[in-house]
């Protein structure tokens, strides 16, 4: 067994590490759903303008 | 191949992976987590800065196996016509593009208390640099072109040529100037890492993956709702 | 065989003309070469070491933004005129006509370049040993620069303003060379064997002379379209 020669503090590094991960993955994950949504619900209504449309017709 | 061509059952067959995508990302995340900080030794070189290489490797990994999807579904999206492929490599890339940039920030945060600075030039952390330059090229070309066909077949020459620069880029960087270590997971002569680091390492690796899977389908609905309302809009247009 | 023989020596002839006549790229790139050499002893200061020093990698790199910025009109004119669609439709096919026209590019831009380098070194102190392998391995290298960025040139043909855009898609493949351009002259210098560099340097070469036409006649057929 190794005897360990580096018991630093490293808590800040570690923090700051995982917190960028989490932000950065989190604004991805949070932008691309918001877009999906956004999209999902233009192309309803699209088509349900297309649609009211044609039933006018 | 073409079983895939149509976006309908792409949606169907993504909403019935993904609740199980989700249940793996947070299992595997939870448990990762757990391991990483409460029930992991502390290296004896490395000291307790060891837990970043736990969202560093991991990210590390998804920023080239990001760059491998991209590859592949541009290959068969110039080879195959096929419109998913384009879309997918168009959905990957910003993802692959953050993990790159998190590789790159986390080895940073863990190259200041090892080597002493945050940035070093050195062979492996050069070449993810040129890894996420490529990123940027990729997704400024699909940005550059009004036309969303057209951008995509473009994209993929790019991605294609890329691909087969990558290795080359690799290895000329490693020539010029190396200080980080070798790889020590995947060796041919088996892992060099204990098993205890080992666990939450492939613990969070899975939950990277899983995120991925995740993102990325949802950013293909997305694109896939995209072209729908381009199609709406133009028949719209023209009174059809 | 012939056909497309005398169809690229006729485009070749064309494009080395149209680079050298008045206002051409072929003039141009010489002389920013040139300048922005001279721009880095008022950078780093005149001391002759400093100079030595920076002098491979200081003369490879403005040589290959030399040839960065006379890419993104090596399709675009005839883009824009229709010649490149009559090109296309020639029974020999697109790509001997993009060899050709590659070619041109480093005939009319880069090998001036190369021939002047050893003057450059001179006002850059290099050192003695150093300049057949400056010469070599400009003129090896620049090869190579000009195939690759021709994939660029031709991805970003049909754009107004393609220039940044081709900068950032053509620059991170052209760190191989630059590498191997620059350790070779450096291995020159210190007396090492400088034949490793050159043979790697050369294969980059070879890999991009082979790719860079395919590449390139697909993303020009795909702005034809």
């Amino acid at each position: 067994m190794n005897e360990i020669v580096n018991t630093g503090d490293y808590s800040g590094y570690i923090a700051l590490s995982y917190g960028i991960v989490t932000v950065v993955l989190l604004a991805v994950a949070v932008f691309s759903k918001l877009g999906q949504q956004k999209a999902r619900k233009e192309a309803e209504a699209l088509k349900a303008l297309r649609k009211s449309r044609v039933e006018d017709f | 191949m073409h079983i895939f061509a149509n976006p309908a059952r792409f949606v169907r067959l993504a909403d019935k992976i993904m609740p199980w995508a989700v249940v793996v990302f947070i299992g595997t995340l939870g448990y990762g987590l757990y391991l990483a900080f409460f029930d992991s030794p502390i290296d004896y070189q490395q000291g307790e800065s060891v837990r970043i290489m736990y969202v560093h490797v991991p990210a590390a990994w998804m920023s080239m196996f990001t760059y491998m999807v991209i590859a592949v579904s541009s290959f068969v999206a110039l080879v195959w016509r096929h419109p998913l492929a384009q879309i997918a490599g168009k959905a990957a890339a910003p993802i692959g593009a953050a993990f790159t940039a998190l590789a790159l920030v986390t080895g940073a945060l863990w190259g200041k208390p090892m080597w002493g600075t945050y940035w070093v030039w050195d062979g492996r952390l050069t070449s993810v640099l040129i890894l996420f330059f490529l990123y940027l090229g990729y997704m400024a070309i699909w940005q550059a072109m009004d036309d969303e066909e057209k951008a995509g077949r473009a994209a993929a020459i790019l991605a294609l040529v890329g691909s087969v620069n990558i290795p080359i880029i690799k290895f000329s960087v490693d020539w010029w100037n190396t200080l980080h270590q070798p790889a020590s997971v995947m060796r041919l002569d088996g892992s060099t890492i204990d098993g205890s680091m080992l666990w939450p390492l492939f613990m969070m690796a899975i939950a990277f993956q899983a995120y991925f899977v995740i993102v990325f389908f949802w950013r293909m609905k997305l694109e896939i709702d995209r072209r729908k309302i381009a199609v709406l809009r133009l028949q719209e247009v023209s009174g059809s | 065989m012939n056909a497309s023989f005398a169809i690229m020596i006729s485009v070749i002839m064309r494009d080395v003309r149209l680079g050298w006549s008045q206002g051409g790229t072929g003039t141009m790139s010489l002389s920013f070469f040139f300048i922005a050499v001279t721009l880095f002893p008022f950078g780093v200061g005149p001391e002759p070491q400093v100079l030595t020093r920076i002098a491979p990698g200081v003369i490879w790199v403005v040589a290959l933004l030399a040839c960065l910025l006379s890419l993104d009109r090596l399709y675009q004119a005839d883009y824009e005129d229709g010649s490149l669609d009559d090109l296309a439709l020639s029974p020999a096919g697109l790509l001997p006509v993009v060899i050709a026209k590659i070619l041109a590019h480093w005939i009319s831009t880069s090998l001036p370049l190369v021939l002047l380098s050893p003057l450059l070194g001179l006002l850059m102190n290099l050192p003695a040993e150093g300049y057949v392998q400056l010469v070599l391995s400009l003129a090896i290298g620049t090869l190579a620069l000009s195939f690759i960025g021709s994939i660029g040139a031709a991805l970003t043909v049909a754009m107004r303003r393609g220039g940044v855009l081709l900068s950032l898609l053509v620059l991170p493949l052209y760190i191989p060379s630059l590498i191997f351009g620059v350790t070779g002259i450096d291995a020159a210098i210190m007396g090492l064997d400088v034949l490793p560099h050159t043979a790697l340097l050369s294969a980059i070469t070879l890999v991009a002379v082979v790719l860079g036409p395919i590449a390139s006649a697909s993303a020009i057929r795909l702005a034809l379209e």
